[in-house]
């Protein structure tokens, strides 16, 4: 498995170009952090990896042309989390965690064993067993936010993407849920994430892309890329690095 | 911990479902011995098991020909319209969605005007045109003008529903002698139901629910609405696609032989919702019962008050419901 290939990828919302030959590699066993300012096409970016909207160009999941898949694998192989999720019905946490196992399921059959087991591991991965009986609209921003990267976590799948999935997560939460993709992630899986807050990157990416204006601006290691030169560009804003933490630097607009 | 509960639902499916059958089937009686010739109960248990030996001919042409297609009719057009309504919830992930808030049953009831002019036998298959037809416009304008949020979606379904509207009235107006079936039809109701009519009514439902229980899973998330059908392996399009369109066709059928009925699609989903949790399968299928009941005991009602249009009633009942739908929405208690 080599990862996610993307190659002169194209996209727009009617006629306004959000994404611009985009061309590079999100590796399998990397944590890839997505970063760039508001409006560069960083959520866009996500929704087209995860088969959510049209496109021109090329996305290959190893040797597998994504739009060539029907949709029931690219469900088993491609797992969204998407930003701020909101659930208008009332439907239990419970639920909505199964739901994740939607693309396994044959028809008219109900959870099998395997079917369980993962959504046993997403319900712990995210500390939701007090809450299956809650219904999800009435729910705090943070604890819906668990519930869907649960129901991800529950779709097993090989490539997982995330739209900031930690914007209404607590400190232990963004912690345990970064510790879980850090794993995926060593387990072979390849796991994407568009982040505003660039220590997070720092701190758990083993890879950044920077996108503005919709194009890829810089890619690489997270020491190698994020440097206060690329940074105060991409940003237009200074930047300086406050010290160290675990190893990377810490970073500062100024 | 108290004892785990797997579903989102306050009222075990199995009463619910028990009791709407017991319902169903007395509204079915009442429905068959109500009328201006009384039936004696015994004779309408005969004709109803194929023994007429105990009714006399009136009796029999009066339970056949008058009262068992108006039942069916009335059974057929409200788990059209019920199921219909779940599935435009589900798709659009919006609660307020049914046809008649989008102004399909404006589009069908322009179109089946216009079938009245061309004459009889193009109705049904203008008024689906014209439901297919007002659909699209509703989506379109609400994703045009505010990226299809629920509030929006309905706001374009009221202006696509005014606009056809008053095509049908200049329509009206310009059809003399046609005014006065346009004006009976669009009034809306079952006393001139057919055998036939009912048949059609009864097997478009039946396909409608047979269609949305095949993907009542891909519904449940889709109804989730921010493409996650798309990222959990649904073919959205597909699915998208087949069901607009047999819950339009269903939604035609049941306006171009009945007229317009609001807000049915609205009634019996959100209350099945509540007590069943908005898992698709139970709710389909309790939707079916629950709009076929809800109907028939409005027909029933509308019949009681000297043939008041039964769409009356619906929306007396309905018109309460939706605000207090949209309320919740509001407190996010949905």
């Amino acid at each position: 498995m080599t990862g996610v290939v993307v190659s002169e990828l194209h996209a727009a919302y009617g006629s306004r170009v959000v994404l611009r030959d985009i061309c590079g590699v999100f590796p399998a066993g990397a944590v890839t952090f997505v970063l760039g300012p508001n409006g560069s096409g960083k959520s866009t970016l996500l929704r087209v990896l995860g088969g959510g909207m049209p496109f021109s160009g090329s996305v290959r999941v190893g040797e597998t042309e994504l739009s060539s898949l029907p949709a029931r694998r690219r469900g088993r192989l491609v797992g969204v989390v998407t930003q701020s999720p909101t659930v208008s019905f009332p439907f239990t946490v419970r639920e909505v965690v199964e739901m994740g196992r939607l693309p396994h399921r044959r028809f008219l059959r109900g959870m099998s064993d395997g079917d369980g087991a993962a959504v046993r591991c997403a319900i712990d991965a995210m500390e939701l067993g007090d809450l299956l009986s809650r219904r999800v609209p009435a729910l705090s921003g943070g604890e819906r936010q668990r519930a869907v990267i649960a129901q991800v976590i529950a779709q097993d799948t090989e490539v997982i993407l995330l739209d900031e999935p930690s914007s209404a997560l607590d400190p232990r939460h963004t912690l345990r849920l970064f510790r879980f993709l850090g794993a995926a992630a060593a387990a072979g899986r390849t796991v994407v994430a568009a982040v505003h807050d660039i220590n997070l990157a720092a701190e758990f990416g083993d890879r950044v892309w920077i996108l503005k204006d919709g194009a890829l601006v810089a890619s690489g290691t997270v020491e190698g890329t994020l440097t206060k030169d690329i940074l105060s560009e991409v940003y237009d804003v200074p930047f300086e690095s406050v010290g160290r933490g675990r190893g990377k630097n810490i970073w500062r607009a100024v | 911990m108290g004892p785990e509960r797997r579903g989102s639902g306050t009222v075990s499916p199995i009463v619910l479902f028990a009791g709407l059958f017991l319902l169903l089937g007395g509204t079915a009686l009442w429905r068959l011995l109500a009328g201006e010739m009384p039936v004696p109960f015994g004779a309408v248990l005969g004709i109803l098991s194929g023994d007429v030996s105990g009714a006399s001919p009136q009796e029999i042409a009066v339970v056949r020909l008058v009262r068992l297609p108006r039942l069916f009719a009335a059974f057929g057009a409200g788990a059209s319209l019920a199921v219909s309504g779940v599935v435009l919830q589900g798709l659009l992930g919006n609660p307020l969605a049914e046809p008649y808030t989008l102004g399909v049953a404006a589009g069908a009831a322009l179109g089946a005007s216009v079938g009245i002019h061309l004459g009889g036998v193009w109705l049904p298959g203008a008024a689906f045109a014209g439901a297919l037809g007002a659909l699209a416009l509703s989506i379109s304008l609400s994703r045009r003008s505010g990226g299809g949020s629920p509030a929006h979606m309905v706001l374009a379904g009221i202006v696509v529903s005014s606009f056809l509207s008053a095509a049908v009235t200049l329509l009206k107006s310009l059809a003399d002698e046609k005014l006065s079936s346009i004006v009976f039809w669009l009034m809306g109701g079952f006393s001139g139901a057919t055998p036939e009519g009912a048949l059609c009514v009864c097997v478009s439902s039946a396909v409608l629910l047979a269609a949305a229980l095949w993907w009542a899973r891909d519904l449940d998330a889709m109804s989730l609405g921010e493409r996650r059908g798309t990222y959990l392996g649904v073919d959205e399009r597909n699915v998208r696609g087949c069901l607009l369109a047999l819950a339009s066709l269903a939604t035609a059928l049941a306006v171009s032989f009945h007229g317009i009925i609001g807000f049915v699609g609205l009634i019996g989903p959100h209350l099945l919702r509540m007590l069943l949790g908005p898992s698709h399968r139970k709710l389909l299928a309790a939707s079916f019962l629950g709009g076929a009941l809800l109907l028939s005991v409005a027909d029933g009602a509308a019949r009681a008050m000297n043939e008041l249009p039964v769409g009356v009633i619906t929306s007396f009942i309905g018109g309460p419901v939706f605000c207090w739908i949209l309320v919740r929405e509001r407190a996010g208690r949905t």
